[in-house]
């Protein structure tokens, strides 16, 4: 009973992938990619997690690829520090109108274990 | 005698009469056929059974005590097996994972709840069981053989195929089956059937916290059911909604429901919330500079089946004033220059607000009730537009489909049919909640297919309650082309007759 995450792509903005700021030069940027490469060609699993904004997220050397290849177009690279330039959750509007999920629904019906297909 | 003759007489004559189906059928309230079924098996079959044990205990241990001990014991769970069959299979069989078990109870002794389809009902328990165990491939395929060899599939088999969907993990599946079932006519689908059906949508609404959902689940008038009556009335308290009952009222609903245990720290949990307290309501103002306004638009995003249609066009409306100011595309105009590029600024901040209007498209197709909200959002319509025209695309293909396989003459298995029917409904359902205004054209783009197609399924492969299914949504969309109208009513009369 999962729908998709809305915010999965907005997590995968370049610079939360590289965990690096909107303003890195190009040298930072490049440096910062080949220390994540580095790190997951040995295995290193905390390399695989990181923070963002919109919440926690993880990475593979593809995403690390991709992300440096996006930020070396300049046009693209704007388009990014846009979506990435995000105010953090909590400063000015809060949330008070979200009414949480019932998680324990589906053991109220009996909807405990599904076949793993 | 005479007289006990020309009662029955009578009373043949009179049942004869109120038949909905074909002269050669006698009508039976449903009681009254479970009741002769369990008759016949408690004054033929089972003492059948009991005098073979006992001539079998006989030859084999030529002994008479032994045979009539054996058929003693027996008798009594047999009788309690068919004098109440339902605890039995929801206390004792289930719980201990017996799928095949319960199948074969479901189907001989005919549980009140599923006698009309007992085929259905045996699957239905032989599923609840199966979930409980975990995984079993082999026992599923077998239970679904069951279902598609059962000619003609009514209500009870549109739910066994929504169980059997939700079971294997595909739950937007499930999701379009168990919504066919719960619109089904009552004659159709029996009380107990349609509460499985609406208890899981319910479930899956509030476990993704789309209360509106839950309300609108629940509050449906024919019939109301209990549980999820009950937790649409806690629902209402926990969003703010104006008809949200007192606090005395929600402790009756929940008192007369099941399941008290499981829902009542939901029901604590809105009892805390104030009456009207409109949690919903549109309290915050979003900030018009573009870090903030995303900021709020990414928690609308995050919390989109929860949040209602005026905070979604509020924060579009804060990210669209923020991508207008000046300030911002001069601020991408130093970027480029900063980073020796050629594009253009405007340029740039258009293919912004182009994936905001993506995001957007997303969002609503998941959740169109984020479109109703006044004043209208230039964003908002761009996206509308997408999603119509990705939702028609995906009706076109649909009805191909149909339309191949009414020419070619070639049918799927029944559950087929009805998954492939609930999915494609479910999406012109969609279509018309995001644009109310695009009836017409849907009910244009479907009614001659998919009224072929349900012809072909009607006279070709006697699947008289899937045809009637589709006679009745085209029907009820057919305000815009009353001759089509009639002749939908003419094709439900007929399926409904023949059914």
């Amino acid at each position: 009973m999962s729908k998709g995450d809305p915010l999965a792509d907005w997590r995968s903005n370049p610079f939360f992938v590289l965990e690096i700021s909107t303003e890195a030069s190009r040298a930072e940027v490049e440096r910062a990619g080949q220390k994540l490469l580095a790190l997951l060609a040995v295995g290193r699993t905390a390399a695989e997690h990181y923070q963002t904004p919109l919440g926690p997220a993880t990475r593979d050397a593809d995403k690390v690829r991709q992300a440096l290849a996006a930020l070396r177009d300049p046009n693209e690279r704007v388009l990014h520090e846009l979506w990435a330039n995000i105010a953090p959750s909590g400063a000015g509007n809060e949330d008070e109108n979200v009414v949480e999920r019932w998680e324990a629904a589906a053991s109220a019906v009996g909807w405990i274990k599904k076949w793993p297909g | 005698m005479a007289g006990l003759s020309v009662v029955i007489i009578i009373l043949i004559w009179w049942l004869r009469r109120r038949s909905p189906t074909s002269n050669a059928t006698i009508w039976l309230p449903a009681l009254l056929r479970v009741s002769f079924h369990r008759l016949f098996l408690l004054l033929f079959v089972f003492p059948f059974v009991a005098i073979c044990i006992f001539y079998a205990g006989l030859a084999l241990f030529d002994s008479p005590k032994v045979g009539s001990v054996v058929a003693t014991t027996l008798w009594i769970p047999a009788m309690i097996l068919v004098v109440a069959p339902t605890p039995v299979l929801e206390w004792i069989v289930v719980p201990l994972r017996l799928p095949r078990v319960a199948y074969w109870i479901g189907r001989v002794c005919l549980p009140l709840g599923f006698a009309d389809e007992p085929v259905g009902g045996g699957v239905v328990y032989g599923v609840l069981a199966l979930r409980r165990k975990g995984t079993s491939g082999q026992t599923v395929d077998w239970l679904r053989k069951k279902i598609d060899r059962t000619p003609p599939l009514r209500g009870m088999g549109v739910v066994t195929a929504g169980l059997l969907a939700a079971f294997r993990g595909d739950d937007h599946r499930a999701r379009c089956l168990f919504l066919v079932a719960d619109t089904l006519p009552s004659k159709l689908l029996s009380r107990k059937a349609r509460a499985m059906a609406r208890d899981w949508l319910v479930v899956d609404a509030a476990r993704a916290g789309n209360w509106r959902e839950v309300i609108r689940l629940g509050r449906r008038r024919t019939p109301r059911l209990r549980w999820s009556y009950a937790v649409a009335r806690i629902a209402e308290r926990l969003v703010g909604d104006k008809q949200a009952q007192p606090g005395w009222l929600l402790w009756l609903s929940w008192t007369l429901a099941p399941r008290r245990r499981a829902s009542l720290q939901l029901l604590c949990r809105a009892l805390a919330i104030p009456r009207a307290s409109n949690a919903l309501a549109t309290k915050q103002s979003f900030k018009s500079d573009l870090p903030y306004a995303l900021a709020g638009f990414a928690r609308v995003l995050e919390n989109g089946q929860a949040c209602d249609g005026r905070s979604f066009t509020t924060s579009v409306r804060a990210v669209n004033a923020a991508l207008e100011d000046a300030d911002t595309c001069a601020q991408v105009r130093q970027r480029l220059i900063a980073l020796g590029a050629r594009g253009d600024a405007e340029a740039v901040v258009a293919g912004f607000r182009g994936r905001v209007i993506d995001a957007l498209a997303n969002q609503l197709e998941e959740f169109p009730h984020l479109a109703h909200a006044e004043g209208a959002e230039p964003m908002i319509e761009q996206a509308i537009v997408r999603v119509r025209m990705r939702a028609f695309r995906d009706i076109r293909a649909r009805c191909e489909d149909y339309k191949e396989r009414e020419k070619s003459q070639s049918a799927l298995e029944v559950v087929l049919e009805w998954e492939m029917w609930a999915v494609l409904r479910h999406a012109a359902d969609r279509l018309l909640e995001l644009d109310p205004a695009s009836e017409a054209a849907v009910f244009q783009t479907m009614w001659p297919i998919c009224n072929n197609f349900a012809v072909f399924q009607h006279n070709i492969c006697k699947r008289l309650m899937l045809a009637y299914e589709i006679y009745s949504w085209l029907q009820r969309h057919a305000q815009s082309a009353p001759a089509a109208s009639e002749l939908l009513l003419r094709n439900m009369k007929a399926a409904w007759t023949q059914g």
